[in-house]
C-alpha cells in the first residue's frame, strides 16, 4: 500500500533556485508535514491548437535529488496545475503520456464555463482558482455538487492570504462562496508559498479554515485527511486498475488435525461444486470494480 | 480559573539583525495584526506577555478564552515583523501556564 503520512500541503511551488527549494522542504519538516506535492503550472490557453497529436504537457522537473535528500523525512509528490479556457483540453489530457507522470493533477479555470467543466468533467483531483484574479469567478450550486460526487477537491491556498491583504479579501471572498454554494465540502487547504516565511504550522492552517468558513472538523481534514483521499483517487487514476499487495505472515494451515478421513470423502464430494460456486463468486466480485472504473 | 490561554511563541526571521524585538514592539504588531483583521473589536484584545526572552525570541503570552482563535488567526496571518519577512511558530498553546515554565530559561516576568 502507497504510504503517506499527515500532515499534507498539496501546492509548494517549483523554484529553480535548489537551496530556496531547501530551505523551504527544510521548514516544511521542520513544521511536521510529511507529504508534499510540488507545484508545477502549466497554461493551456497559451499554447497554439495547431499542433495535434503532439506531446502538450511538459515532463514533470527532475527532483530526484531532493527526493533521496529527504528520503526519510519528506514523501514528495509531483502536481501539474492546468491553466484553461476552452473545454478541448480533455482530448489533449486523455492521450499526454507526461501527465501520468504527475502523481496529482489540478485545474485552474479562468472562466465561469470552464470552472463549469472543471467541475463535471475534468480527469483531474483538485480545482483551484488564482487568488489575485479568481475572484471574479463563482461556481453554481449543482456543478459544486457534481464535483463533490466525483470526489474532487477544491482548494484554498494560505500563503496569498499572508503576503498581501487585498488578496486575503478575495480569498475570504472564494472561501465563502464556497461555503454558501456547497456547505464548504470537499475542501482542502494548501500553502503555495513562495519562500520560506509564508508557511505555517499544520495545526494553525486548520485555525485559519476559521475564517474561511469551514468547521473544525473541515479545517483539520482539510490538511490530513482529504488529502490522502485525493492521493488514493489520483494513483487510481493513474495507475488504471487497483493493485492489492498481500503480504503473508508464514504458512497458512487450513485442516485440522482432530477430524478424521470419513468427512474427507463428503469434502471431496462437495469440492467440484466449491470450486464452480467459488468461480462465480469471483466472476461477481470482480465486475463492479470495472464499472466504477469506467465512471471514473 | 481558567479564563486565559496562554499561547507560547517563537519568532522567525529572515535577517534576525535588523529588527528591534521588545516586548511593547512584540505587543503592538499583534494587536495591529488583529485590529486589521476584525476591526476595531478585535485590536481591544487584552493581551497579557507573561515571559519574553529576547535570546531565543520566544514569547509566552495570554489572551482571554474568547479571543483565542481570533489571536491564533491573526498570528498566522502577521507576515512581516518591522518590514523582515517573518513567521510566528506557535510552539504551544494551553490553557494553563504551568505547560510551559519549564521551556524558556532566563526570562525576567514582565508585564504589558
Amino acid at each position: 500500500m502507497e504510504q503517506t503520512k499527515p500532515f499534507f500541503d498539496f501546492c509548494v511551488p517549483f523554484n529553480k533556485d535548489d537551496k530556496q527549494m531547501r530551505a523551504i522542504l527544510n521548514e516544511l519538516v521542520e513544521l511536521g508535514y510529511k507529504t508534499i506535492a510540488i507545484d508545477q503550472s502549466f497554461d493551456h490557453s497559451k499554447k497554439d491548437a495547431g499542433k495535434r497529436g503532439s506531446e502538450m504537457f511538459p515532463a514533470p522537473h527532475s527532483i530526484e535529488h531532493l527526493r533521496k535528500e529527504f528520503a526519510d523525512k519528506l514523501r514528495i509528490l509531483q502536481r501539474i496545475t492546468i491553466l484553461y479556457v476552452d473545454v478541448n483540453l480533455s482530448h489533449a489530457m486523455s492521450v499526454s503520456y507526461n501527465l501520468r507522470k504527475f502523481n496529482l493533477i489540478a485545474g485552474q479555470p479562468k472562466t465561469d464555463a470552464a470552472l463549469t467543466h472543471c467541475c463535471t468533467t475534468f480527469t483531474g483531483d483538485i480545482i483551484t482558482f488564482d487568488p489575485v484574479a479568481g475572484s471574479r469567478l463563482s461556481v453554481n450550486r449543482k456543478a459544486y455538487q457534481v464535483a463533490v460526487r466525483r470526489g474532487m477537491f477544491f482548494e484554498i491556498k494560505y500563503a496569498p492570504a499572508i503576503a498581501d491583504s487585498n488578496n486575503r479579501k478575495d480569498m475570504i471572498k472564494m472561501a465563502q462562496n464556497y461555503s454558501i454554494k456547497g456547505k464548504s465540502k470537499n475542501i482542502i487547504l494548501s500553502s503555495g508559498a513562495e519562500h520560506e516565511f509564508q508557511l505555517r504550522g499544520p495545526y494553525d492552517v486548520a485555525n485559519l479554515a476559521f475564517i474561511f468558513g469551514l468547521s473544525e472538523d473541515q479545517g483539520k481534514n482539510a490538511v490530513d485527511r482529504f488529502c490522502r483521499q485525493i492521493f488514493l483517487r489520483a494513483e487510481s487514476r493513474r495507475l488504471g486498475k487497483t493493485i492489492m499487495f498481500v503480504k503473508g505472515n508464514g504458512p497458512i494451515v487450513f485442516s485440522d488435525d482432530d477430524q478424521s478421513g470419513a468427512e474427507d470423502d463428503e469434502m471431496d464430494g462437495l469440492g467440484t461444486e466449491m470450486s464452480k460456486d467459488v468461480q462465480n463468486e469471483e466472476q461477481t466480485e470482480i465486475k463492479p470494480p470495472i464499472k466504477r472504473l469506467k465512471v471514473a | 480559573m481558567s479564563d486565559y490561554y496562554y499561547f507560547d511563541v517563537k519568532l522567525k526571521l529572515r535577517n534576525p539583525e535588523a529588527i528591534i524585538f521588545t516586548p511593547i514592539f512584540f505587543r503592538s504588531c499583534v494587536l495591529n495584526a488583529l485590529e486589521s483583521f476584525f476591526g476595531d473589536l478585535g485590536g481591544k484584545t487584552n493581551m497579557d506577555i507573561v515571559k519574553f526572552c529576547d535570546k531565543q525570541q520566544r514569547i509566552v503570552f495570554r489572551v482571554p478564552e474568547e479571543f483565542f482563535e481570533r489571536t491564533r488567526t491573526a498570528l498566522s496571518l502577521i507576515g512581516h515583523y518591522q518590514e523582515v519577512p517573518c513567521h510566528f511558530q506557535v510552539i504551544g498553546t494551553s490553557k494553563t501556564a504551568l505547560d510551559f515554565d519549564k521551556d524558556i530559561s532566563a526570562t525576567a516576568a514582565r508585564r504589558c
